[in-house]
């Protein structure tokens, strides 16, 4: 699997590397997974334009080793029935790839229209995975050779 | 006994903006609620109504971008378009012979029973009553207007004077001061649930749920709990509407959408298959009341302007008599 640096673009996206082993209290064994998830920050307005940037980004960052994205709604102000349908559309091709998808840092006026738009609804059926260092025990030897091992990182997660 | 009343209202910031807010932030700015609907009337038209009931002569309504903060301006306010129509108006009044002035400033409600003032007013030969709450006066007070005549100086200086020799009405009853749009769903949910006396203006089609003239309710929609439908609103196919909720008069709600525990103000689309939770909704914003922000809509096809033929007649008569009442100003 490759994991690719933070690239500078205008939505900051960002690859963020989590390795870590999972344990599982129902099978009492450790499970080891190396993950990498794509985290999008996505721009105040969640427009038309915005929409198929994101969804363009997406389709050449995603990989299918590891689907997991994580969109960042920290900035996010407004989003209009064009934006919706693109992070539907996002949704749609990480479910399609079998992957995750969580939103996080969800600006209270972004959590009022997702919840208006009741995608707050969806993303709870969406089976994204969890990001949670209390269910983390960071493994460094498993990270990627050039890149350098980060803590998991708790992340807010709201849908 | 001649009896006269003048209602000072706040103006909106534009007349196209019924609901229009400062700021995103949830920070609420100085903004009246007087003309806003709520369960079928505006506080201005409800106060006119007991006021209509007291026999008065045909009351005088100012409003303006200036209106002073209280009931009675001070001696030292300053000459201006709103202060001048009010001085006008009051000395108009006191030149007819009329004996006694209400004073009002639209702006908190209360259930304050005029009459009773009146008679409060009558008996305890005062000069000047004003009424209060537990948390402080409710703008609304009656003059002596015979000790107003041959008053060489300005009224407001006038009326000052009375100030210090003032008998208060002390009224314990319902009060909601209309600050904040919590405020305003607040007193929704009280009129709803019989806490006031702000009735809902319909009829009483089943336990708990009012209709108003002209309703259009697709036989699919479902209503659950106190709720309140304004005159000329639509709701389409599939709808639920989940009480204590109210939408005014002239609204669109669009298929699929559920209304829950939320007050839609007149004149709103509200689209498909949305989720109104918790929240007053206006012609360009959602406020959230548990995360206490308003967001503007961008997108007409999710929060907009009802522009349905009926309530663009509606917006058009209520924006003529708005230009009426500011005419004064």
């Amino acid at each position: 699997m490759e994991c690719k640096p933070a690239v500078n673009k205008p939505h900051l996206y960002r690859n963020r590397v989590f390795s870590h082993s999972v344990k599982n209290p129902e099978e009492g064994r450790n499970r080891s997974i190396m993950s990498c998830a794509l985290v999008v920050k996505v721009p105040e307005a969640l427009d038309a334009k915005n929409a198929r940037k994101l969804g363009r980004e997406l389709k050449s960052k995603f990989s299918s080793d590891s689907p997991f994205v994580v969109l960042d709604f920290s900035r996010v102000k407004d989003i209009d029935l064009p934006g919706l349908d693109g992070l539907l559309s996002c949704m749609n091709e990480v479910a399609r790839q079998d992957g995750g998808l969580q939103l996080s840092g969800v600006s209270p006026e972004a959590a009022t229209l997702l919840e208006l738009m009741r995608v707050n609804e969806l993303m709870q059926k969406f089976p994204g995975f969890s990001i949670d260092a209390q269910q983390f025990e960071v493994a460094p030897e498993m990270a990627p050779e050039g890149v350098p091992a980060e803590s998991p990182v708790q992340m807010p997660v709201a849908a | 006994v001649q009896i006269a009343a003048i209602l000072t209202v706040a103006a909106e910031e534009s007349p196209r903006h019924v609901f229009s807010m400062a700021g995103k932030s949830g920070r609420e700015s100085s903004h009246s609620f007087a003309t806003a609907e709520i369960l079928g009337a505006s506080l201005l038209d409800r106060t006119l109504a007991k006021v209509h009931e007291l026999e008065t002569l045909p009351p005088t309504i100012l409003s303006g971008r200036n209106v002073a903060d209280q009931v009675l301006p001070s001696r030292s306010t300053r000459s201006g378009r709103f202060i001048d129509s009010w001085e006008k108006a009051l000395c108009d009044y006191v030149n007819a012979g009329v004996e006694m002035l209400l004073l009002i400033r639209v702006g908190a409600y209360s259930d304050v029973d005029y009459s009773e003032l009146l008679q409060f007013h009558a008996e305890s030969h005062s000069p000047l009553t004003q009424v209060y709450a537990s948390d402080g006066s409710l703008d609304i007070a009656i003059v002596d207007a015979t000790l107003l005549r041959n008053n060489d100086d300005l009224m407001r200086r006038a009326l000052s004077n009375l100030i210090p020799k003032q008998t208060r009405f002390e009224y314990r009853g319902y009060v909601n001061r209309l600050r904040r749009r919590h405020d305003l769903h607040r007193l929704m949910q009280d009129g709803l649930g019989g806490r006031c006396r702000l009735r809902p203006m319909g009829v009483e089609v089943r336990p708990s749920v009012w209709c108003a003239d002209d309703v259009e309710l697709d036989p699919t929609v479902a209503v659950n709990g106190a709720v309140f439908i304004g005159a000329g609103s639509r709701l389409a196919t599939g709808c639920s509407i989940t009480g204590p909720s109210s939408i005014e008069s002239q609204c669109q709600i669009d298929c699929g959408t559920v209304i829950d525990n939320s007050l839609v103000l007149q004149g709103t689309y509200v689209g498909m298959a949305l989720d109104v939770r918790r929240s007053v909704v206006s012609r360009e914003t959602i406020f959230n009341l548990d995360r206490n922000v308003e967001v503007s809509v961008s997108d007409a096809r999710l929060i907009g302007r009802n522009t349905k033929p009926v309530a663009v007649l509606a917006a058009l008569t209520s924006f003529l008599r708005s230009e009426e009442a500011q005419a004064g100003d």
